[in-house]
């Protein structure tokens, strides 16, 4: 693709690995492990456009995290192509890390010991951002993330999410061209998670900066992503932008409702009934049934003990995938 | 040229910042460090005193003072680089200094030397301030000069030697248990445990051609003058021959390394 700021063809990545108990055959055998091949990426090709907001959505294991350090250069793939601003991640990998910005959910940016005020600082030596710029944009992201009063706390007193917005700030401090978000927002609270996303949103209006994110959080794509690609059993199942994606899982939420008195008859009338139980159902509604009134009603009404509205998970949305895709081939 | 210089020091301030930043600790670890010289002085005090020697294999008792005073004060010159190689192997964490615009061997390399800084002023000098007040150690400038430049020898010693072992962790899961048994070999065929001269002489020619004898004895014996000025210059060529010889086969290693390395967490 001509315009796209990422390219990659056809990659492939294996990893080896062993079971635990599992020996060769023979009579050393039992010395030595067996091991297997587990193929993370099978040919993935795809194309990200500068300035995008893409998702990289894919299960735990589906191989995300793995083309998120191809494309940053920790890891070089087994085969294929990969130019990410124009440059090789593991050929030049020193001259693209000026370029881009990096948050791994499982490993700190911060040093632990230390405020993160001594890490923004060491940041800004390491890639040389002139003093005044430094200053402007360590204001910009304290205010953008709310982290004004916390940033000069010790790290290792700070909670989770404070942390992650930490580690987002230091891999943004020099404006780089792309970001790579790596689960960013798991296991982070909620004024966090969209602290997050706001500054995400803001960056891209403000600076045109290109951010990839892998996630398995549908709610982060259906708030943030422009583009979806779908990544199952290492490959890429779907990569188009977020209506078609939507059009194909359908602009779905779940709601399940637990009730006193066995489930209200009435309530099978606004979506598709996905489970039922003793005084418990799950449905799948239309989003726009949200706000309707008189589902409304019935969710506050005596009988129901506690309700919850969700988006689909993603075990719920690779099925709905998959059904499609046979109907298509069909 | 600048902006280069810049983005070291920031490193090596910040890493400088973090050894420090628990105080207590930092002397504790420090105190520890010295606990097994002392040690040595108690027992030599009495292996002297009891069997009324006056001197074993050219060491006279306060040779033997001044010698374990000065491995001590070249504790910090020690690199703990492999333990860093290794944990940020195992654990991943590797990710992050790869995404980073300096080379992931360059950043592990200031980060051990702000412990070499650091020890060296908070022991080094004490120590040898000891040695030159109670022992009393009588040496020449020019003997303090060749310690220094051996001390920075035994470091890039040790720095290469231990960059392989903690890349072991590239290849082997678990690699703990080879790397203290590494670590063992060379504090004792080093000198860190006795003064070379101690064991056999066959033993001791092999050990004067091996790396490890830099670590420790040879600045040992240069400044506590069991050695002469002439066999320490001998010595620090070899060394510098091993240094060379060192360098080329810790960038093999980490080439090859490199495209090994699994980030965990993929």
């Amino acid at each position: 693709m001509p315009d796209s700021i990422i390219t990659i063809s056809n990659v492939k990545k294996r990893f080896k690995t062993y079971k635990a108990g599992e020996h060769k055959k023979g009579f050393l055998g039992r010395l030595m492990r067996k091991y297997y091949y587990n193929q993370a990426l099978d040919g993935v090709s795809f194309g990200i456009k500068k300035g995008e907001i893409t998702a990289l959505l894919g299960k735990n294991g589906s191989g995300k995290s793995t083309l998120i350090k191809i494309m940053t250069g920790v890891l070089h793939p087994d085969s294929g192509e990969v130019l990410v601003d124009g440059m090789s991640p593991w050929g030049d990998r020193t001259r693209l890390a000026k370029e881009i910005g990096v948050v791994f959910s499982q490993h700190n940016n911060l040093y632990f010991d230390l405020p993160p005020s001594d890490t923004f600082d060491y940041m800004k030596s390491l890639y040389s951002v002139p003093e005044h710029e430094y200053r402007q944009r360590l204001r910009y992201l304290l205010k953008l993330l709310d982290f004004e009063d916390k940033y000069k706390t010790q790290t290792r007193l700070l909670s989770f999410g404070e942390r992650m917005k930490g580690n987002f700030i230091s891999a943004l401090l020099h404006n780089p061209k792309i970001v790579f978000l790596d689960e960013a927002t798991v296991g982070i609270d909620l004024p966090s998670r969209f602290a997050l996303r706001k500054a995400v949103q803001q960056m891209r209006k403000d600076f045109g900066t290109t951010f990839v994110i892998a996630t398995h959080i549908v709610d982060d794509i259906e708030a943030l992503a422009e583009r979806i690609i779908f990544v199952d059993k290492s490959k890429v199942i779907f990569d188009g932008p977020r209506g078609e994606f939507d059009s194909i899982i359908g602009n779905k939420k779940h709601i399940e409702l637990q009730f006193s008195d066995g489930v209200d008859p009435k309530i099978k009338g606004f979506g598709k009934v996905l489970e039922q139980g003793e005084g418990y159902i799950k449905l799948e509604i239309d989003s726009d049934k949200v706000k309707d009134k008189s589902l409304s009603r019935l969710l506050f009404s005596k009988g129901v003990i506690d309700y919850s509205v969700y988006e689909p998970d993603l075990s719920y949305i690779l099925g709905k995938f998959y059904a499609t895709l046979d109907k298509r081939k069909k | 040229m600048f902006a280069s210089l810049e983005k070291y020091y920031g490193l090596f301030r910040i890493r400088a910042k973090g050894i420090t930043v628990y105080k207590g600790d930092f002397v504790v670890t420090l105190l520890l460090r010295v606990l097994f010289p002392v040690l040595m002085i108690f027992v030599w005090t009495a292996v002297y005193v009891t069997t009324g020697t006056t001197k074993i294999a050219g060491f006279s008792l306060l040779g033997i003072y001044a010698y374990f005073l000065i491995t001590a004060s070249l504790a910090p010159f020690r690199s703990d680089i492999d333990d860093m190689i290794g944990s940020d192997v195992l654990t991943g964490a590797i990710a992050v200094f790869l995404v980073r615009p300096i080379t992931y061997l360059l950043d592990s390399i200031i980060t051990d030397l702000s412990t070499v800084v650091v020890g060296f002023f908070t022991l080094t000098v004490p120590i040898l301030a000891l040695a030159v007040l109670f022992v009393p150690l009588n040496a020449s400038l020019l003997l303090f000069g060749l310690f220094g430049v051996e001390a920075i020898a035994a470091y890039l010693i040790s720095m290469l030697l231990e960059i392989m072992v903690g890349l072991l962790a590239v290849y082997f899961t678990s690699y703990a248990g080879m790397a203290a048994v590494i670590n063992r070999c060379m504090s004792f065929f080093g000198g860190g445990l006795l003064p070379l001269s101690f064991f056999p002489s066959q033993i001791s020619t092999v050990l004067s051609y091996l790396p490890f004898q830099f670590l420790y004895y040879v600045p040992a014996a240069t400044l506590s003058g069991s050695i002469s000025v002439q066999s320490s210059l001998f010595s620090l060529a070899i060394a510098a021959i091993w240094i060379v010889g060192l360098f080329v086969a810790a960038k093999f290693a980490w080439r090859a390394a490199k495209k090994h390395i699994n980030a965990v967490g993929v």
